[in-house]
């Protein structure tokens, strides 16, 4: 046995040794296709992600730019919003997760680019004078909210409509916040809640009819 | 010797597979047949055969996958692609329904399944472990699975012959089946510890008797980076398909699995029991115990890839399928082989007697579509 194993030592190296270096090839290649899906953003939301709790493929819900997403008990929000939200109250809704989000689709393709408008407040006071938010949509960092007692309701930040086109018009707007804290934990009330932000409203408008909520 | 125990052993396994297949027969009373013997997973594979894979996740519905809704969240990418794509090659072929060609496909499987598991255990084992084994093992009520269109069969049958080529010291060969394995079930993969516990062994045995280790070396490079090569061919075909090269994985979220800590999912079976999960777990435990058993035994390549194959499902946070992962795993096989050999020869008849009824009655639990035969 061990006698065949040395006489096969040339044809070995010779058929084998080529084969090699393809294989390691063959695993970067999967690897980096592994580490780089292509999928609608809905399907990396919930199978890859897992931030959706519920799979709604093809429920994602329409929205016209223009329209205001309205996050008061009678209002429209909880047709986009996907986690980090609390239930909606008279006035607007509680963000308290690290991170929030919120998902739609456009009607149909954007011309120009989108103004996204955050009507919000944040919860702030004495023991915690300013809340900062990373705005990021579509998975891209965008820009750093600081909100503060002073701070103006409405903030705005541009959209650049590459970024909806790339992906198939799905918008992804995603809160990132840090050193969150519950009223209780403060000593300021009895909500158990981190509270974030408080959001009011949102709306997206194409860039040269953007108007502020105010 | 060995051929006159080669063909009882085909006999006793053609005569069980034969008793299976007349059970759900008769308990189907002949007409439903084919929709009785393709239950649960069988679908899946079905689908695969006939239509292809998913382009989208879709509604589930048990054995009529509905591929026109959007709004579910389950697809046939869970499902790896040598079995189904077997089958439908054969059934070009013989110009056969997809269904009948999967059980004539895995009850002859089954018939190489055990000539494999005595000639593994005979090399290992000694000639009585192995006949006595293997023949007991051919009534042993899990083996249901491997008679109906699932892939075990097909599975099984390539992990033994790959244990057999290593036995034989063909690497190259183990090698190729170990990539065959990957492409059948995502546990093919952990065919690398095995093919490194036969391999470095041999290695250090040439390097003793100071031979030549060049062309070993390479062989072995070679196949530790082969045996991957089944599962990346799915995963690089499922990122054409759908953009996601783990979609097979990802996608079990719709079955309620998410990758976790195993340890997590034994704990809160204790603290919240169901019966059929901890019957699941129960399963999950001897094969692990068999496991360990084989770990003492030196066989640290089967233990280890039984241990990873078991873990791997019970770390997604439930038990579910778990006892037929377990009972038709590596080291409960051996293990189970090994003991009822062991046996006393009126004890041996009798519980080999007690297993075949028992899996005649299970196939009554198969056709009776019962939530614990999952």
């Amino acid at each position: 046995m061990k006698e065949q194993i040395i006489n096969k030592i040339p044809l070995r190296k010779l058929l084998l040794l080529p084969i090699i270096f393809p294989l390691l090839f063959l695993h970067a290649y999967v690897l980096h296709l592994a580490l780089n899906p292509k999928t609608e953003l809905p399907y990396k939301l919930y199978f890859i992600d897992r931030k959706i709790n519920q799979w709604n493929f093809g429920r994602v819900t329409q929205y016209k730019t223009g329209t205001v997403i309205d996050f008061g008990i009678s209002g429209n929000s909880e047709k986009y919003t996907l986690h980090g939200f609390s239930k909606p109250e008279k006035w607007g809704t509680w963000t308290h997760k690290k991170s929030t989000g919120l998902l739609l689709r456009l009607s149909e393709k954007p011309k120009k680019n989108l103004l996204l408008t955050v009507d919000a407040y944040a919860y702030v006071n004495k023991k915690k004078p300013f809340q900062i938010v990373d705005i990021y949509v579509n998975e891209r960092f965008l820009e750093t909210w600081k909100y503060t007692k002073s701070s103006k309701k409405a903030k705005t930040v541009i959209i650049p409509k590459a970024l909806i086109v790339y992906n198939k018009n799905y918008v992804y707007i995603n809160f990132k916040l840090k050193d969150l804290a519950s009223p209780k934990k403060l000593g300021l009330g009895t909500d158990r809640r981190k509270l974030g932000i408080g959001v009011v409203s949102i709306r997206l408008d194409s860039i040269k009819s953007a108007a502020t909520l105010n | 010797m060995q051929i006159k125990n080669l063909l009882i052993l085909s006999v006793v396994a053609a005569l069980s597979r034969i008793s299976v297949i007349a059970a759900v027969f008769l308990y189907s009373g002949g007409i439903d047949f084919p929709s009785n013997i393709c239950q649960w997973d069988c679908a899946w594979y079905l689908s695969i055969v006939n239509e292809g894979y998913d382009l989208h996740p879709h509604a589930y519905a048990p054995g009529t996958p509905h591929h026109a809704n959007h709004e579910g969240s389950f697809s046939n990418w869970a499902f790896f692609p040598l079995f189904p794509v077997t089958v439908r090659i054969l059934s070009s072929i013989l110009y056969s329904d997809p269904l009948v060609t999967a059980l004539i496909l895995n009850n002859i499987l089954f018939i190489a399944l055990i000539i494999l598991l005595y000639t593994y255990l005979k090399n290992d084992f000694g000639e009585e472990i192995a006949l006595k084994g293997s023949a007991a093992f051919c009534f042993f009520p899990f083996t249901i699975y491997l008679s109906v269109p699932y892939s075990e069969g097909l599975f099984l049958t390539l992990l033994f012959g790959g244990l057999v080529l290593l036995q034989r010291k063909r690497f190259v060969l183990a090698a190729i089946t170990g990539a065959l394995l990957g492409a059948t079930r995502t546990t093919g993969l952990f065919f690398e510890f095995i093919f490194i516990s036969y391999s470095i062994p041999f290695l250090v045995q040439l390097q003793k008797e100071k031979q030549n280790l060049s062309a070993p070396a390479i062989t072995f490079i070679f196949g530790v980076l082969f045996i991957p090569v089944g599962l990346e061919i799915y995963s690089i075909y499922l990122h054409h398909l759908t953009g996601d090269a783990l979609a097979f994985s990802h996608i079990q979220r719709a079955w309620g699995r998410i990758p976790g800590n195993p340890i997590k999912t034994f704990i809160n079976e204790i603290k919240n029991p169901a019966v059929i999960s901890v019957y699941g777990m129960f399963s999950s435990m001897l094969a692990i115990t068999a496991s360990v058993w084989l770990f003492t035994k030196k066989h640290w390549g089967e233990s280890i890839f039984t241990l990873a194959s078991i873990l791997l499902p019970i770390s997604t946070g439930t038990f579910t399928s778990c006892t037929r992962y377990s009972l038709l795993s590596l080291s409960w096989i051996i293990f189970f082989s090994y003991m009822i050999s062991k046996l006393p020869r009126s004890t041996y008849l009798s519980v080999i007697i007690s297993f075949f009824l028992l899996l005649l009655i299970f196939a009554k639990f198969w056709i009776n579509d019962l939530q614990f035969m999952i």
